[in-house]
């Protein structure tokens, strides 16, 4: 499984680097103003924020992550001990590793954003 | 008092009455719309037209420009909020206070000139001494810089009020951190200290100037800087802000004494003169006969009655070699006032030469 | 519906000689209109004005002032630079500098400042840099790359039966959803000219007269303009809803097929061949979600015209019959 998401305004694919520096106790939300638009189709989800006016494509997995933020605010620790109870397992490092990739890729995009 | 140039201008005749566009004609039509893209005020003309609800009664084909016109300045105020909302997630953590500068100053105070605007790039002000850790933050969130030639750079980094610009390469938009609003070496330096003391937050986080000296910050950049090419727009937003502002119970009689307080009552003076002249600008008596004194001689000034009506918009009147004096002359003084003599003739040597060698 | 799509009734189309057309354009200009835009052109050296009537002349000329998007003007700026080493100053209203070429070069300085007022200043309608074409209620976009053949494909289509839209400027009305045609002068490059010249010539006995002369050493090769077929003219006010996307691929040593992608291909595709779809923001994502709704699409991959031409046939087939089972009603 590979997690990655797309920057459609530039067309290249972003590459998540600033994974290893990431703050697992702050807490973020997807911002009540947001105001996401989606599009979903069978392989992936397409998402326009009309706040930065960019879209971006997410797959299957980082749309479910996406989704536990818009539930609630949570740290990255609490979105870790959120999904090993939705899959009732701890994740693999690889999993964890990507999860926090992709956590930061959102940040990044500002698709969340730090209470 | 009026300006026989200005006043047949079709593009100042609609902003200063926008009803007027109900009953325009093709040809002034095209003059309009050749005039108000060549201004930037294209936006702005749309806008108007918006907020008086007379798009209908407009001919088919307007609305239709008027559509893109609209498209364009949503488009660029969106790009502003979003670069605010980037350098407020950059500098999480800290209280510093951050100032808003021009265009985006106006956008998070939510000021009528912003209707239709567009802006090219978000212009911010923190202290002198805070400016690294500026730079060093938006450098950590991924911001680069510009310009890659190190004269430039060294150029920007002592003589300009400004770090070199930058750019997310995520996003299309230039960034100043300025800690001064002239440059170090300008011969009037007004006290940032006391600018700064009355910076008022907002909700957004984010500081902006007081109204009065928001205003000084606009007059400064139209009659002591180097932003002669986009004038009439400054001019119109110094109108704008006059009108807002002046509502405002003690503005007036806070706008001269500031302007005494930090040196800036030159440009003031022509602000007032030319919004008055050109635009119409309702202005107490008292403001114009408190701010007289500090006008320029009656040649200098009758010098200048004729060249800021004829280069404030490429299409006024004045042409050819007329146009070319009078922009350059406009030019070297603002430079002049900007830098001392010695150094002016270095840099102008410089760029020359580098133009030169690229050329060659 | 919006009103700009329809002829303005009271303003007077004229029918000019090329002798009065000539005239026109070598003083104040000559009011063009073209698809949606109308556009005041004036041309001051003579080769210019030849090609150009020879394009457009069968396009609508206003004689009365209307209200214009935009003025081209194409001058010497000096007597030196009009008459003894020609140089076309191209004069495009928008404070931009652009690159005088060699009057030799006629239509390409023409073309290249109608490009560029589109291009830079067209938000009113999203834009894809997309060869588009309808015909029966279908309406196909082919989104790609300079380079790929589209505007090939386009051209050939069109002189097969279909309404030529654009081969490379595709507009949409983001409020009615349509498709705008917007018929200029086909852009042809290096061997796709042969190939054309061919392509006509199959289904015109003086397929001469719709091309220009071919200029060479562009910084793009050798160009040559084609001009669409009459029928496309005549119908540049003629809006069809999009419901094909088709991604071309031109390859010589290829096997003709067509290719499924996802919708989140065709949409990527979609946004990556508009200019304009950053400043547009949230109607041009509505627009492009719109579009790859309600169309079928795939990627097609062509050794020749030819073969490009039966392919898109094919995968529209299925569209085209549905559309017609759909009744007139639709």
């Amino acid at each position: 499984m590979s997690f990655f998401l797309w920057d459609f305004i530039k067309g290249v694919l972003i590459i998540l680097t600033s994974a290893n520096s990431f703050d697992r106790k702050l807490v973020f939300h997807v911002p009540d103003n947001a105001g996401l638009i989606w599009s979903e189709w069978e392989d992936a989800s397409i998402v326009y924020d009309p706040r930065s006016g960019h879209t971006q494509v997410l797959n299957e997995f980082a749309r479910e992550l996406l989704a536990l933020y818009e539930d609630g605010p949570k740290s990255l620790d609490q979105l870790l001990a959120e999904f090993s109870k939705i899959i009732d397992a701890e994740p693999d490092a690889t999993t964890t590793q990507n999860i926090i990739e992709t956590v930061a890729g959102f940040d990044n995009m500002g698709l969340i954003e730090p209470i | 008092m009026a300006n026989v140039i200005t006043d047949k201008n079709i593009l100042i005749r609609v902003l200063k009455n926008p009803e007027l566009m109900t009953s325009l004609d093709a040809s002034e039509w095209n003059a309009l719309l050749s005039e108000a893209r060549i201004s930037n005020l294209a936006g702005r003309v749309a806008a108007d037209a918006e907020s008086l609800k007379i798009i209908d009664l407009l001919p088919a084909k307007v609305q239709n420009l008027f559509k893109s016109f609209t498209y364009n300045s949503l488009s660029s105020a969106r790009m502003i909020r979003w670069e605010m909302n980037r350098v407020m997630r950059a500098l999480k953590g800290s209280d510093e206070k951050v100032i808003l500068l021009k265009g985006a100053a106006y956008l998070d105070k939510g000021l009528s000139c912003t209707r239709g605007r567009i802006s090219v790039d978000l212009d911010i002000l923190v202290p002198k001494k805070r400016i690294d850790w500026v730079e060093e933050k938006f450098i950590a969130a991924g911001w680069q810089h510009q310009l890659d030639n190190d004269y430039d750079q060294k150029f920007y980094r002592e003589y300009a009020h400004e770090l070199p610009p930058m750019v997310h390469p995520d996003r299309r938009i230039s960034i100043d951190v300025h800690h001064s609003i002239l440059p170090v070496t300008s011969r009037v330096s007004p006290d940032m200290s006391k600018l700064i003391k009355d910076a008022v937050k907002s909700k957004s986080g984010f500081y902006t100037f007081s109204d009065v000296d928001i205003i000084l910050h606009s007059v400064v950049h139209q009659f002591q800087d180097g932003e002669l090419r986009s004038s009439l727009r400054n001019l119109l937003e110094q109108h704008d802000m006059l009108n807002e502002f002046g509502k405002n119970a003690g503005f007036w009689e806070k706008l001269v004494p500031r302007a005494i307080e930090l040196g800036l009552t030159r440009a003031l003076y022509y602000a007032l003169r030319y919004t008055q002249m050109i635009m119409g600008t309702e202005i107490p008596d008292t403001v114009m006969a408190d701010i007289r004194p500090y006008g320029p001689n009656p040649i200098v000034r009758n010098i200048m009655d004729w060249m800021v009506p004829g280069v404030i918009s490429p299409s006024f009147g004045i042409t050819g070699f007329a146009r070319w004096v009078a922009a350059n002359g406009l030019y070297i003084r603002s430079h002049w006032l900007r830098m001392p003599p010695l150094l002016l003739t270095r840099h102008l040597t410089i760029k020359f030469f580098r133009r030169f060698s690229m050329g060659g | 519906m919006p009103p700009t799509s329809l002829f303005h009734k009271t303003d007077n189309l004229i029918n000019f000689t090329d002798q009065q057309l000539d005239a026109r354009l070598a003083s104040g200009g000559a009011q063009l209109e073209i698809g949606p835009f109308t556009v005041n052109v004036a041309l001051k050296f003579k080769n210019i004005r030849d090609e150009f009537i020879r394009i457009y002349r069968d396009y609508p000329f206003y004689d009365n002032p209307v209200v214009l998007d935009n003025s081209i003007r194409i001058f010497g700026r000096n007597l030196y630079r009009q008459y003894i080493k020609p140089q076309a100053f191209v004069d495009v209203g928008m404070n931009s500098d652009f690159i005088p070429l060699p009057a030799s070069m006629g239509m390409v300085s023409l073309e290249m400042g109608l490009n560029w007022q589109v291009a830079s200043a067209c938000k009113q309608y999203l834009m894809f840099h997309a060869g588009v074409v309808a015909k029966d209620g279908v309406g196909l976009v082919m989104p790609a790359m300079s380079g790929s053949g589209k505007s090939t494909l386009a051209a050939g289509l069109s002189y097969r039966g279909w309404q030529l839209h654009s081969d490379e400027f595709g507009l949409l009305d983001m409020e009615s959803g349509e498709l705008v045609p917007y018929p200029r002068a086909v852009s042809l490059k290096n061997q796709s000219i042969t190939v054309m010249k061919d392509w006509v010539g199959q289904v015109s006995d003086n397929a001469d007269e719709y091309f220009t002369s071919e200029y060479h050493g562009t910084p793009k090769g050798t160009i040559c303009y084609l001009r669409p077929p009459k029928e496309s003219i005549e119908l540049m006010h003629k809006r069809t809803k999009p419901n094909v996307v088709i991604l071309p691929i031109y390859d010589a040593g290829a096997k003709p097929a067509i290719r499924p992608i996802t919708k989140t291909m065709a949409f990527f595709r979609m946004v990556m061949s508009s200019a304009n779809y950053g400043d547009i923001g949230e109607d041009a994502f509505r627009a492009i979600s719109d579009i790859i709704n309600a169309s079928d699409v795939c990627e097609i991959i062509y050794p020749s015209l030819d073969d490009a031409v039966s392919l898109v046939e094919e995968f529209v087939a299925k569209k085209a019959s549905e559309i017609k089972a759909g009744g007139d009603h639709g």
